[in-house]
């Protein structure tokens, strides 16, 4: 991973009315990441998004993009962006060419030849010609992204990329994310509540709850901290139970006839092994459940609201 | 800047709605034709039935349609941008609001002068097809000669969009608070129609805007140094006035697409 700062939020806090939005919120995003920005419906993760690209005014903090402060250098910031905020929108009375050309008019080192290199590829070469209108919520999506790539940027912040979409189209944008962080080097910043899908795709996460940062770092350690479960199989089921209740390492342990589901406070399950084993438990199979993004945010959300 | 405002024409130009505006001034001009011709002249605003006076006799009956038009083409113009989120188009890339802001006048600038122009040319063609081109041009009880006419039909017709403009001002000043577009037409005409009541009131009158948009021409015609400067003095300061209040608005808000 690179260490250059491509995104920096410090200290950003909005209120609308007597309620606090985004409360004081820092986040860092590194040349080479794919952050996703996860939190549940109305935790504050559109309103940031739409502070960072200057759409809503922050009451206090700042925002930086490649070094550039956002509100005093708005031009030069926001030139190494591509963004979509909410929903693409676009013209529907118009191509989707003509959309994008009235974007690249925009940015004047933008070459039509360029328009061409980002329909290809979002994969809408074909449908070029024909009306927004005319395009399906997927279609408009691949555009928002060939719209955001114009401009070569450095950074794409998508706001929930993969809403409405179905399952077939879903898979296209986290296949299109993944290409082009791999193949052109941008980085990302996702907001989703869909969480398979951030764990998918992303290689840095940060949650927000009512408009706190409240965890934040590389996906696989966070997946690595915290609690774990164990799945043990055994012919004793009773006496297995009894003891890993016993164990001050077990949270809960539930079961479903000789299948026990044990929630530990770590990474125990080796500890647990022996302890059955030196009882002389009977132990048919005993593995570690992978956890998930999923869980993680449950738990230190303590479950609150849908992702 | 320039390339916002290209892109504003663009817009504006495959819009159908210019084109609906411009039937509608075109079958109006026709309608007066018609209903002279059908023997209505009795009634009819038509003096002197020709095509180069035409224009100049429906000049009036241009603002009744302009209150409504500008309404509908600012709601679009501003008011639809935020509320189905294109302004992010712009607003994404290194542009400044204030730019949007601007750019967005020079694109009601031009669909003003379209439509004006194009009243002009579709008055004076159905006139001079209904009863020829003529020998004068009659204005305010005078006559002119045909260069004269047509010099005078330029000057009175352009001046008319200095109170247009203000009243774009007050309109976009409107759409720039507003949340959808209904509320923007809804009460910009509301507010246009409530101003045509100052009239009643003989002090207040050249302080209407629509008394404006309607008999401006009168006094740029009239050309009395003092009584001009007056009336230019109230639509500029109208035009001042909604501007800078439209931009505070959005330099300040906040977009919630």
């Amino acid at each position: 991973m690179g260490n250059k700062i491509l995104l920096e939020v410090r200290g950003l806090t909005k209120t609308f009315g007597s309620r606090t939005v985004v409360d004081r919120l820092n986040l860092r995003i590194e040349e080479g990441d794919i952050y996703g920005f996860l939190g549940t419906n109305g935790s504050g993760k559109t309103t940031t998004i739409r502070m960072i690209t200057g759409l809503v005014h922050p009451d206090a903090g700042e925002v930086r993009i490649g070094g550039f402060h956002l509100k005093s250098q708005f031009k030069a910031a926001i030139s190494l962006v591509g963004a979509i905020v909410e929903n693409p929108a676009f013209y529907t009375y118009l191509s989707a060419y003509d959309n994008l050309k009235l974007t690249a008019n925009l940015l004047p080192w933008v070459t039509r030849k360029r328009i061409d290199e980002v329909l290809e590829i979002a994969g809408l070469s074909d449908r070029a010609k024909d009306k927004v209108g005319t395009y399906s919520l997927g279609m408009k999506q691949r555009l928002g992204i060939a719209g955001a790539l114009l401009n070569r940027p450095k950074l794409i912040i998508l706001d929930e990329p993969t809403n409405g979409l179905d399952p077939q189209g879903m898979k296209g944008i986290k296949e299109l994310i993944a290409q082009l962080a791999a193949e052109q080097g941008i980085s990302f910043l996702i907001s989703s509540h869909l969480l398979h899908e951030v764990e998918q795709i992303c290689t840095k996460a940060g949650v927000i709850r009512k408009g706190k940062l409240i965890a934040e770092g590389e996906v696989r350690q966070l997946l690595a901290s915290g609690e774990e479960t164990v799945e043990i199989v055994t012919s004793e089921p009773d006496k297995a139970e009894q003891l890993l209740r016993s164990a001050s390492e077990v949270i809960s342990v539930s079961r479903s006839q000789d299948q026990l589901i044990v929630r530990t406070n770590g990474d125990c399950s080796f500890k647990l092994n022996q302890l059955l084993m030196t009882s002389g438990v009977h132990i048919r199979t005993i593995s570690r459940r992978p956890r998930t993004l999923e869980q993680f945010f449950f738990d230190i959300t303590e479950g609150g609201g849908e992702p | 800047m320039i390339r916002l405002i290209q892109n504003e024409f663009y817009k504006t130009f495959r819009l159908k709605k210019l084109y609906i505006f411009m039937a509608i001034l075109a079958v109006h001009a026709w309608l007066t034709v018609h209903f002279y011709n059908a023997g209505g002249e009795w009634k009819s605003v038509i003096l002197m039935p020709n095509g180069q006076s035409l224009p100049l006799t429906l000049l009036n009956s241009m603002a009744q349609f302009m209150t409504v038009f500008i309404p509908i083409y600012v709601a679009d113009l501003i008011t639809g941008e935020v509320k189905t989120g294109t302004l992010k188009m712009s607003l994404l890339r290194p542009v400044q609001r204030i730019e949007w802001l601007n750019a967005k006048i020079v694109s009601l600038f031009v669909f003003m002068t379209v439509l004006l122009v194009f009243s002009i040319a579709a008055e004076c063609a159905i006139g001079t097809l209904a009863f020829g081109w003529g020998e004068q041009t009659l204005y305010a009880g005078s006559l002119y000669t045909q260069t004269e006419g047509v010099w005078l039909t330029l000057r009175l017709s352009f001046s008319m969009l200095l109170p247009y403009m203000a009243c774009g001002m007050i309109v976009m000043f409107i759409a720039v608070s507003a949340t959808n577009i209904s509320t923007t037409i809804g009460l910009s005409i509301g507010v246009l129609t409530a101003t045509q009541y100052l009239n009643a009131f003989e002090q207040l009158k050249p302080y209407s805007i629509v008394n404006q948009m309607y008999f401006f021409h009168e006094y740029v015609y009239q050309i009395n140094g003092e009584a001009a400067a007056q009336n230019i003095a109230v639509i500029a300061g109208y035009i001042a006035v909604f501007y800078l209040v439209s931009a505070i608005i959005i330099k300040r808000k906040d977009f919630i697409l």
